[in-house]
């Protein structure tokens, strides 16, 4: 922040509340991450919601979005993904999370470096933002933090005998996702160890019912893991918040039981293949428990 | 009153069809000045509330076209001023961009009365899928406006600035400049002798300071910079975030510097030179934080 | 019915129903022995697409009992099922349900099934009566060179004019001589007939017709890389396009033309160069250039033409055409297919090229004579309804009532109704209160 505070002083920079004093090593988090671009289209992904917090630890840092009471995401990295990782103890925060993502990308395609920066409760997270091509430009951003909200807590019990699990290659079932009709409103979704295995139908279309089935013998799963069959309806504008985490994703899990709750795990693409990934809760609609 | 010319150059055809697609970007309108060795182009006159901002081109004749015939009305008359969409002479222009996939061997313009008066551009196009060269034609039409009215057409002055810089790194600029829109409504460009740019948006939620060092100085005026060229001076604007974008984004050119100019709280003055004798001008006006 | 293929000609039938999805709102099918046949007509009806697949294409094809079948169904459900036909590998077409849905299923690649029902509206059919092997003029030539044509015109464009003499073709989005809007840019394009694989021009012809429709023909012979041919007489006479692939794919595409009498031609339009006398009332120019009381009221007249011709026809087929026992019959204008609703997949060509050999092994089998008109005309395939119109003689044209137009924003223009106004079948959303209009020809 160096730079920012000659410029506060010329009186160019008037929001002194954005500035932080401390010396480096005093942050509580700061971080150094050589490409943002996974980073960048996994903020771009679980941005679906005005506000986003963040959690950090040794293991690396959570970022969740939720909106109403029925989806939540939450974009897990861990501390591996990090060319430095520096936590003090466990701050956490909210912050606007298409602010975040919009300073990610203030230099387009161009791939950047960035530190992120925290240094206490109050203080704003900064972004140091390098683009590798041209080491005459950098950008410092200053983006305000407020206290963390309470999330609401999803959970599939691990030992129900109804726990479905399948895990997809990302891009096949993407283009499956990317092909159901827009026009629905309501995905029906059936997971059974006989066949069809794996359904979707649309609902709500006029004059039409689709339906698509993945065997489980396809090559597009990696695994098949059902003993019961579950089948339990979604709003459609749900399943398609998935949709950006979904078109970079290189694998997928599915994972639901008997009550419907719908869990799905986005392994996102990185170059270094370390490890990060989205994680969505998705609530079923009512109406399934009368079938 | 008579116009004619003839561009022949594949190259310049595709820069005049540039400069044409920047300016339908920019503006529903632009003027169009032929006087004899000049054609010039203005869009957004300044009383105009939109939020794009001024921009005006000056092309010299003898650069793009071999042939230029202008005859004013009256042999006393210095111009031809012409209004047209700036869609249509973009649209009517398409024809020159496209390189690899068909070749242009002339493009002509010429003034016309056809139930109205219209510049009609008349291409002469060989496609990859045959070998006999067609005939594109377009008429795009135009209203004449009289001498009495041209001084609402005026050709804008380049203001006097205390400092430019020619910054290399016009794509990250852009880029930068669209993404800082949505986080303030205004952009300081601040700017030093001692070559250094800063540009700096600040809201509520962030603030957001990039600097492009070590850009190169050119200094406007010799005079008065001989005076402090010792001490190291800056000088800083604040503009419309909005139209500094729509200026920025509607740039086809393939650029890759741009010329700031600031004039320490009255406007930020941009300037593209095309080649020598074609630049395009921008000028952004300073508004209060 | 019940019929199937492999996914290469799937495709095929993909690409015909995006072409005809940018027609009209509905879709008309059609199973006879010659094989299948998809139709689209446009709201305005004056524009009929035909896209015919003969046996060949289909692995099994099953007819119902009493030899043919045909039905409409809604458009959008039927794009959305198409849409996406890069995985397919095997298709089936089935009608479920006591005859009152369509079964799509496609079986895709990585072992995933796609299947959709989509409910027939009702069990009517199109034709047309258009002779189709009469005009003077006639004019082949490679899709992409069309393609150009096409893309030298701005996509808001509505209407593309021809003028065909015996070495060169213009195209244009004006009419020469004609009248246009203050702020319309005439644009043209010049060809050489030297060109074209075929052109073949008797006499000197002008055609103006509606360019979206033939846009989205082209679309199909950019799929099936096939050449396009055009013919058509003259002003206000039918322009055909034909598509044809190995005689297993046929399609026709009907454009009603602007009629010459419609047009009103003077030299004012007509370029010349600026002359400007007074200088200093340049800012008049435009006012003054405007024709004098004379000609403005000539002009006016024509206006009036224009909008009394609100209910009856602007674009009349001649005589010749009408004195041609018809069957004809209006459609009510229905509402445009949002143009966002179309997708195009672009097939990699290894798929067509696989295609096309599919096609062309089936090719010397099915030699089946195909009719060379195709005839328009409603009917149905049930029992006699309850209300019937009556029988409309040929000789009455005048009298016979127009199928109400809905108000269009620009120029308003009833395109082509004179070539379905024979026969007035007045139709209401609900297919129970429907009135049907007998087929008056002999032939069935």
């Amino acid at each position: 922040m160096q730079h920012s505070k000659v410029l506060y002083e010329k009186g160019i920079i008037k929001n002194r509340k954005m500035l932080t004093q401390s010396q480096y090593e005093d942050y509580q988090m700061a971080c150094h991450l050589k490409h943002i671009k996974t980073f960048y289209s996994s903020i771009k992904a679980i941005c679906f919601s005005d506000f986003g917090t963040l959690e950090a630890n040794e293991d690396g840092i959570l970022i969740s979005v939720e909106q109403g009471k029925s989806i939540q995401a939450t974009l897990f990295i861990s501390a591996a993904f990090f060319a430095e990782f520096r936590i003090d103890g466990s701050p956490s925060f909210s912050v606007k999370i298409n602010v975040l993502a919009e300073c990610l990308s203030l230099f387009g395609l161009s791939d950047c470096s960035v530190r992120i920066l925290y240094k206490g409760e109050g203080s704003p997270l900064l972004l140091l933002l390098e683009p590798h091509d041209d080491d005459q430009v950098s950008t410092e951003c200053s983006i305000k933090t407020t206290n963390m909200e309470e999330l609401m807590e999803y959970d599939l019990d691990a030992n129900s005998s109804s726990l479905n699990t399948i895990f997809m290659r990302g891009p096949d079932l993407s283009n499956i996702f990317h092909e159901l009709d827009k026009a629905a409103d309501e995905f029906e979704l059936t997971i059974s160890p006989l066949k069809p295995h794996f359904r979707i139908t649309t609902l709500g279309v006029m004059q039409a019912e689709t339906s698509v089935e993945v065997a489980k013998s396809s090559d597009m799963v990696i695994l098949f893991n059902c003993r019961e069959t579950t089948v339990a309806r979604y709003k459609s504008q749900q399943i398609k918040l998935t949709n950006k985490a979904m078109q970079v994703a290189s694998k997928v899990a599915i994972k639901t039981d008997a009550s419907g709750l719908l869990e799905l795990h986005f392994m996102m693409n990185a170059d270094d293949q370390k490890e990060m990934y989205v994680r969505y809760f998705i609530t079923p609609l009512l109406e399934t428990e009368d079938n | 009153m008579k116009f004619y010319a003839e561009m022949l150059d594949v190259l310049y055809m595709r820069e005049f069809h540039a400069i044409a697609a920047t300016l339908a970007k920019l503006a529903k309108d632009c003027i169009m000045i032929l006087a004899q060795e000049q054609m010039h182009f203005i869009v957004n006159e300044e009383h105009c509330s939109t939020s794009s901002p001024l921009v005006w081109v000056s092309i010299a004749s003898k650069d793009y076209f071999p042939e230029f015939q202008m005859t004013p009305a009256r042999p006393e008359q210095e111009f031809i001023v012409l209004v047209m969409s700036a869609m249509h002479l973009s649209r009517a222009l398409a024809v020159l961009r496209s390189g690899s996939s068909s070749s242009v061997h002339s493009c002509k313009l010429n003034l016309k009365q056809i139930q109205f008066p219209c510049i009609s551009v008349i291409a002469s196009v060989v496609s990859p899928s045959s070998s006999e060269p067609r005939e594109v034609v377009h008429d795009v039409p135009v209203t004449v406006v009289p001498p009495s009215d041209w001084i609402s057409y005026m050709l804008p002055k380049v203001p006097n600035t205390q400092i430019v810089l020619g910054i290399p790194s016009l794509r990250l600029l852009r880029s930068l400049i669209d993404k800082l829109k949505n986080i303030s409504p205004s952009l300081i460009f601040h700017g030093s002798t001692a070559g250094e740019l800063n540009l700096v948006a600040e809201s509520d939620m962030a603030t957001i300071t990039t600097r492009f060092s070590r850009v190169l100085l050119h200094k406007p005026d010799q005079e008065q910079s001989e005076v402090g060229a010792e001490a190291e001076a800056d000088v800083s604007c604040s503009v419309d975030t909005r139209k500094a974008s729509a200026f920025f984004n509607a740039l086809q050119l393939p650029n890759e510097e741009i010329m700031i100019g600031i004039d320490s709280e009255r406007c930020i003055c941009l300037q593209l030179d095309i080649r020598s004798n074609v630049v395009l001008h921008s000028i952004l006006p300073a508004v209060c934080i | 019915m019940k019929c199937t293929l492999e996914g290469g000609n799937a495709r095929v039938i993909a690409k015909a129903i995006q072409s005809l999805s940018k027609v009209g709102k509905e879709l008309f099918i059609e199973a006879d022995v010659n094989g299948l046949r998809m139709r689209s007509i446009n709201p305005t009806a004056s524009a009929v697409a035909n896209i015919s697949f003969s046996r060949c294409m289909f692995d099994t094809f099953q007819l119902p009992a009493i030899g043919s079948f045909c039905c409409k169904i809604a458009m959008k459900p039927c794009l959305s099922v198409f849409r996406n036909m890069k995985q397919v590998e095997y298709c089936e077409l089935s009608i479920v349900g006591n005859q009152s849905k369509l079964k799509v299923n496609l079986r895709c690649k990585l072992e995933t099934t796609k299947q959709a029902v989509i409910s027939i509206m009702d069990e009517l059919n199109i034709t047309s009566n258009v002779p189709t092997d009469q005009s003077l003029n006639s004019i082949r030539g490679d899709h992409k060179l069309f393609m150009e044509i096409s893309n030298s015109f701005n996509s808001s464009e509505e209407e593309l004019t021809l003028e065909a003499t015996l070495d060169t073709l213009s195209a244009k989005n004006y009419i020469e001589g004609a009248r246009v809007n203050d702020k319309f840019m005439r644009s043209q394009l010049k060809l050489k007939h030297s060109e074209f694989e075929h052109y073949q021009v008797a006499e000197g012809s002008v055609v103006t017709f509606c360019i979206k429709e033939f846009r989205s023909f082209l679309l199909f012979a950019e799929a099936l890389n096939a050449p396009m041919t055009l013919e058509f007489d003259d002003a206000g006479s039918p322009f055909l396009v034909k598509i044809k692939k190995h005689n297993d794919i046929e399609c026709l595409l009907i454009l009603s033309t602007l009629s010459a009498e419609d047009v009103s031609i003077s030299d004012d339009y007509r370029p010349q160069e600026i002359t400007m006398r007074d200088p200093n009332n340049t800012a008049q120019k435009r006012k003054s250039s405007t024709p004098g009381p004379e000609i403005q009221q000539k002009r006016r007249l024509a206006e009036d033409t224009t909008l009394s011709d609100l209910d009856t026809s602007l674009f009349q087929f001649r005589n010749r055409r009408t004195e041609r026992p018809s069957e004809a019959a209006s459609v009510q204008p229905a509402r445009m297919l949002a143009d966002g609703d179309t997708i195009d997949v672009v097939d990699e060509e290894a798929e067509e090229e696989a295609m096309l050999l599919a096609v062309s092994d089936a090719m010397e089998a099915s030699q089946i004579p195909r009719p060379s008109s195709t005839e328009v005309c409603f009917y149905n395939t049930e029992d006699a309804p309850p209300t019937l119109m009556p029988e409309d003689n040929n000789e009455e044209d005048e009298s016979i009532p127009q199928s109400p137009e809905r108000e269009r924003r620009h120029r308003v223009r009833t395109i082509f109704s004179r070539c379905f106004q024979n026969t007035y079948v007045p139709r209401e959303p609900s297919p129970n209160s429907q009135v049907y209009a007998p087929n008056s020809d002999t032939e069935d």
